[in-house]
């Protein structure tokens, strides 16, 4: 399946859903051609077996990077979280970090 | 508060006057006849630690490739009597299944599972799930996970506040955090309060000795406004309680301000 890559509406604001960030693609920055699809529409699955997924919207993976080209009426579902819109565009995946003072270094928030 | 979080609302015992094998096994042969296989060995295990061992020992005898999936849902060869007698099929006291060219591996139910309100696993006297052989219980707190030394670490209340703000895992600690009460962690460490947002987010610093201090957020999830804590790196928040929190969700302050849309 062909996925257009860019849209010209882009929302300019981020969006989070619990420990998930969802960071609109600004300043002409695109989805990666070769990014494929993730056809069960899962953003983000924690070690406690809750998921967020996406509905009427697509997830694209390329190499470490998540992203998620938004349709009209996309919204973001969780077993917790409130069903939250993501409005028509573009946007990068990413998940919540949190300082470990002990090693001085940022890790993935674990859940 | 205590008595709220002993609460278990659901026991779910297995019935084995119930659990016909008979009937299991009739439609183990059912599933491989359909499929036009030969009537396979039926394996019934107590204990998924035997189960998971007996499917490695298949694996690596015969390979992976002849594992069998009987029931596709999205095909038309199935006809609704098909789905209805598999579905009651898995509901007759089936945990596990693994089905082999050869071999029908069934992991019969636990003994007991126990489950709160919300029907998360839950229970703090001991497993939530329970087996036969005890090998393989399962501790959760409120639908949490935790690890067996974890779990009576917590429930016995042997964490101190700052072992508790150590917990890796963020729902854990979360869980242990209201186990334990927002107050104890206050009247324990006694942080100091550097900032407080109008977002409700809270900035505290926390003198471990002379060498360590340490930063922590206290803020709630705007859908389930359950209140968590999380460490931020003391050189980059300005003191500013929402710089912090926008730093941790990988946006600017002004960014994390501008959002409309949060769950």
């Amino acid at each position: 399946m062909r996925v257009n890559f860019s849209l010209s509406n882009q929302y300019q604001k981020p969006i989070r859903h619990g420990d998930v960030d969802i960071l609109p693609l600004l300043n002409g920055d695109v989805i990666p051609k070769d990014a494929k699809i993730q056809k069960d529409g899962l953003v983000m699955h924690g070690e406690n077996g809750h998921s967020h997924t996406i509905l009427n919207g697509q997830v694209l993976i390329f190499e470490d990077h998540k992203y998620i080209k938004a349709e009209k009426d996309t919204y973001l579902i969780h077993e917790e979280h409130n069903k939250t819109l993501i409005p028509q565009g573009i946007y990068e995946v990413k998940q919540e970090v949190e300082f470990d003072p002990f090693t001085s270094t940022l890790l993935r928030v674990r859940d | 508060m205590a008595d709220l979080w002993q609460e278990v609302n659901q026991i779910l015992l297995r019935d084995n006057d119930k659990l016909k094998i008979s009937d299991i096994k009739d439609d183990i042969i059912w599933l491989y006849l359909r499929r036009q296989l030969k009537e396979p060995e039926i394996k019934l295990y107590e204990s998924p630690k035997v189960f998971n061992k007996s499917i490695n020992e298949y694996d690596h005898k015969y390979g992976l490739k002849n594992e069998i999936e009987f029931i596709v849902y999205h095909t038309e060869n199935n006809t609704s009597n098909d789905i209805t007698r598999y579905c009651n099929f898995i509901k007759k006291g089936i945990f596990e299944a693994r089905f082999n060219d050869h071999v029908a591996h069934v992991l019969m139910l636990p003994k007991k599972i126990l489950i709160d309100d919300k029907n998360e696993f839950h229970s703090l006297k001991g497993a939530a799930i329970q087996w036969h052989d005890k090998t393989a219980d399962k501790y959760y707190i409120h639908g949490r996970r935790f690890s067996k030394k974890l779990f009576f670490q917590v429930k016995d209340r042997k964490l101190s506040m700052l072992s508790v703000m150590k917990i890796k895992n963020i729902e854990q600690r979360y869980i242990t955090l209201q186990l334990y009460g927002i107050d104890k962690l206050m009247s324990e460490l006694h942080p100091e309060l550097i900032n407080e947002s109008k977002k409700g987010n809270k900035l505290y610093s926390y003198k471990v000795d002379e060498d360590l201090t340490l930063n922590f957020l206290l803020y709630s999830c705007p859908s389930t406004k359950n209140t968590y804590t999380k460490f931020v790196d003391p050189f980059t928040h300005n003191n500013n309680a929402d710089k912090a929190m926008a730093i941790s969700h990988n946006m600017s302050l002004e960014a994390y301000l501008s959002m409309e849309h949060e769950g």
